[in-house]
């Protein structure tokens, strides 16, 4: 229960701030926006493009949960209180998964629009968020680490990157196949023992970080 | 035995914050003096769970908190960073503490004894210092805790204030551990502990005699 009072005081303070929905949905916009322009086919790598969007979305949003915990010093409220280091990671994931929700469930239909894909929507929708359900994950699972850094912002990027890609080729196919109305399960098994693994880590390595 | 430092030390970088710290606490109030970069803060920290001992062993109510979330729910701690959130008004932020240590404290009564209640619905971020402290110490007092860690709450509060608070803690039934820069405000504790660049240079009851070690060489 500590654990859902810790995501419903992110979403209060989300909510009431708009600090990173507004961000993440004005960069995907202006991302999906012109890649429309810019691109002539932008059907033929819709999972692509998709997936690069919501990588560097989340690049931008789900790091700033910890983040301002961390530098408005109210972390130490939390560690000071009967929370454990994983029940404050998982708080972190839960609120990021609930806003990764809120995010992609405007922004995949705009760019389905935009970029004229015609395929299965709702089975791409869901495979979609599969994965990137395992992209917030990561991520929330690697800014407390790199909070304390000086260059944390240039640091995500580069140690997310090697974490995620074995769950990139997987992303794209999955969701290419999904708009064809199939589904691969030794791939979705794949993206959700890859969500497991990485849950897993960030648990054991949470005493450690906080 | 409430609290028990066992050559308790807490190093950032290259130097030592407490060094080689001992101490045992019962049932009493505690008063850490020590001027600027002391590690009065440190200690505090430590013995709240926020920060574990480089070396050296820990005991609070017979386990280390930083290890422990039972021992740190019935610790409560103020510190001049009031672990508030902004954007919450006091009343949310007092509720979302209460929750995240499972207790019904009424949030009206403990704010009628701090003089805050009329502003309870205002967000944080447009709190004066002084009504930070009281909200902070009011957030430490939120769990009903058995050792009560204050870090110079008092620093920036009216004198009215600062008398209501300094009353509550004479009054107060559990144990206080206590820093302060006003010596004056550290009499009605039962013993002191006087530390000077992380070393302890007194632990003891006379409270005049504490204050000669901590002003020698100053």
């Amino acid at each position: 229960m500590r654990v859902l009072e810790l995501a419903k005081k992110d979403l209060k303070l989300e909510f009431r701030t708009k600090s990173s929905l507004s961000l993440m949905l004005l960069f995907s916009l202006t991302s999906a926006f012109l890649f429309s322009a810019a691109i002539s086919d932008p059907e033929e790598i819709f999972s692509s493009l998709l997936l690069l969007i919501f990588l560097l979305t989340g690049i931008l949003g789900y790091s700033t949960s910890f983040l301002k915990e961390f530098d408005s010093e109210t972390i130490e409220g939390l560690k000071a209180s009967p929370l454990t280091p994983q029940q404050i990671v998982a708080g972190k994931i839960v609120f990021n998964i609930i806003l990764m929700f809120t995010v992609q469930s405007i922004i995949f239909p705009v760019c389905y629009a935009l970029f004229d894909v015609s395929g299965n929507f709702g089975l791409s929708f869901i495979v979609f968020t599969a994965c990137n359900a395992s992209i917030a994950v990561a991520i929330t699972a690697l800014s407390p680490l790199l909070s304390q850094s000086r260059s944390r912002e240039m640091l995500l990027p580069v140690v997310l990157f090697p974490i995620v890609f074995p769950l990139i080729s997987s992303t794209v196919s999955l969701v290419n196949l999904a708009l064809s109305g199939n589904i691969e399960l030794s791939q979705i098994l794949f993206v959700f023992a890859y969500t497991g693994i990485i849950t897993s880590i960030s648990m054991l390595t949470a005493d450690k970080i906080l | 035995m409430i609290v028990k430092a066992k050559n308790l030390s807490k190093k950032f970088g290259s130097g030592y914050a407490i060094n080689k710290v001992d101490f045992e606490l019962e049932r009493e109030k505690l008063a850490v003096l020590g001027y600027n970069g002391a590690g009065k803060s440190t200690l505090v920290k430590l013995i709240g769970g926020i920060l574990r001992p480089t070396t050296g062993s820990l005991e609070v109510f017979g386990e280390n908190p930083a290890f422990s979330p039972e021992i740190r729910k019935r610790i409560g701690i103020a510190s001049h960073n009031p672990m508030l959130y902004k954007e919450l008004t006091i009343r949310e932020n007092l509720e979302f503490y209460s929750k995240l240590y499972g207790c019904s404290t009424d949030i009206r009564v403990l704010a009628e004894k701090l003089e805050f209640e009329r502003y309870l619905d205002k967000r944080v971020s447009e709190l004066s210092r002084g009504f930070l402290q009281r909200v902070a110490f009011a957030k430490a007092l939120i769990n009903t805790p058995d050792l009560l860690l204050l870090d110079e709450i008092t620093s920036g509060l009216d004198i009215s204030v600062r008398d209501t608070i300094l009353d509550m803690l004479k009054k107060y039934k559990g144990c206080i551990i206590f820093t302060t820069h006003m010596l004056e405000e550290a009499e009605f504790c039962d013993c002191f502990l006087v530390l000077k660049f992380g070393k302890r240079v007194y632990f003891g009851r006379n409270f005049n005699e504490a204050v000669e070690i901590l002003n020698e060489g100053s």
